[in-house]
């Protein structure tokens, strides 16, 4: 994948193989990261399949300046954002509901109720949009520098919305700080 | 607090992967969606062209020329702005996400022009449909008046009715898409609590 103008030139064969190769390889960040943006399923596959084709187009861009989990993560991230400002009124609102739930300091309650895995991304999903997105990224195993480069973010930045973030998650969680 | 929470909660956030269908199974089906929407557009945008194209030498006369004229002119305008659009619509990707919201708010600020635009076109149609059913009345009569009214009003309400859906949902995703990119700027730079 060399030249720009490659982008039209690639075969559909090998853009499909290398699609493949990256999705096989990264499901299950970009599932876990779908499911930080959106908790219906049906919409959270809708917003999987819109990351999976954004991949699609601009795999035969990708000149490796960063390394391939930072591109399909900001593809992925950026996508997200999109799929937000798209939603309608009445999903925005159910989201609102669910955000205040999970604020509510019933630890013993959700404890019982769910297990640890889905009670961690509800706590998440509740986090404000700039904390939740520097946490999933950390969770996703990049560091400050790289979370910063798929969020166009200072490194500092990043450390702070962390320090934030885990505050925040703790809390939600019911733990102690 | 300790980056052994971070540790912990990692552990338990990678173990949760939710089920996932084929990704790339989902890739074609959003392809085969979109290329029928392209297909969809063109189509349409060909048989206004073609009717326009019936009504200049079938119908001939300057007023149906004049509609002919209008229709192809808007046809290919919106054409035009569907290409751009689809071509917009995955910019921006592979920028990092507050490069991306910029991008998305400045192309969300374009729609919104477009549909402002679309209001004056409008009022511009029902200025020039007015001429023409004062010709027609003059060359024709009042007969078919009626019908010709019942046409105009079904078709400004459904024009009326598609701008402002769209501009309502056009608004509301900018609003999102701005308090998106100030939720990202706050604090942007500071390097400590």
């Amino acid at each position: 994948m060399g030249a720009p103008r490659d982008y039209w030139g690639m075969r559909e064969t090998n853009r499909d193989r290398a699609l493949e190769r990256v999705l096989v390889t990264h499901a299950a960040a970009l599932a876990r990261l779908a499911a930080s943006y959106e908790l219906r399923p049906a919409l959270r596959e809708e917003l999987l399949q819109d990351i999976a084709f954004a991949l699609w187009r601009a795999l035969p861009s990708f000149r490796h300046e960063a390394s391939e989990k930072i591109f399909v993560m900001r593809i992925a991230t950026n996508r997200a954002l999109s799929h937000l400002a798209a939603r309608t009124p009445a999903a925005d609102a159910l989201d609102a509901a669910s955000e205040i739930t999970d604020a509510m300091p019933r630890p013993d309650e959700l404890a019982a109720r769910l297990q640890t895995v889905e009670r961690l991304q509800r706590a998440v999903h509740g986090l404000p949009l700039p904390l939740r997105q520097v946490l999933v990224l950390a969770f996703e195993g990049l560091d400050h520098e790289d979370i910063g480069r798929v969020l166009g973010l200072t490194a500092n930045n990043v450390a702070v919305r962390l320090h934030r973030g885990k505050a925040l998650l703790k809390n939600a969680l019911g733990e102690t700080p | 607090m300790t980056d052994q929470d971070i540790d912990r909660w990692t552990a338990a956030w990678q173990s949760g992967a939710p089920p996932t269908a084929d990704l790339a199974r989902m890739a074609q089906r959003e392809r085969r969606i979109l290329t029928a929407w392209i297909a969809l557009d063109w189509t349409v945008g060909a048989g206004l062209i073609a009717f326009a194209a019936w009504l200049w030498f079938a119908v001939d006369t300057p007023v149906t020329r004049f509609a002919a004229a209008g229709i192809t002119v808007l046809t290919v305008a919106v054409l035009a702005f569907t290409v751009v659009n689809w071509r917009g619509s995955f910019a921006g990707d592979r920028a990092s996400a507050a490069d991306f919201l910029g991008l998305a708010l400045a192309r969300s600020h374009t729609r919104l022009r477009y549909i402002d635009f679309g209001w004056w076109v409008l009022a511009a149609d029902l200025v020039v449909i007015a001429g023409a059913v004062g010709l027609e009345i003059r060359d024709e009569g009042a007969a078919r008046l009626p019908s010709i009214l019942a046409m105009v009003v079904l078709a400004t309400a459904v024009a009326a009715g598609i701008l402002l859906w769209w501009g309502q949902r056009e608004r509301r995703r900018a609003q999102k898409l701005g308090a998106m990119q100030r939720a990202m700027q706050q604090d942007q730079g500071s390097g400590h609590d």
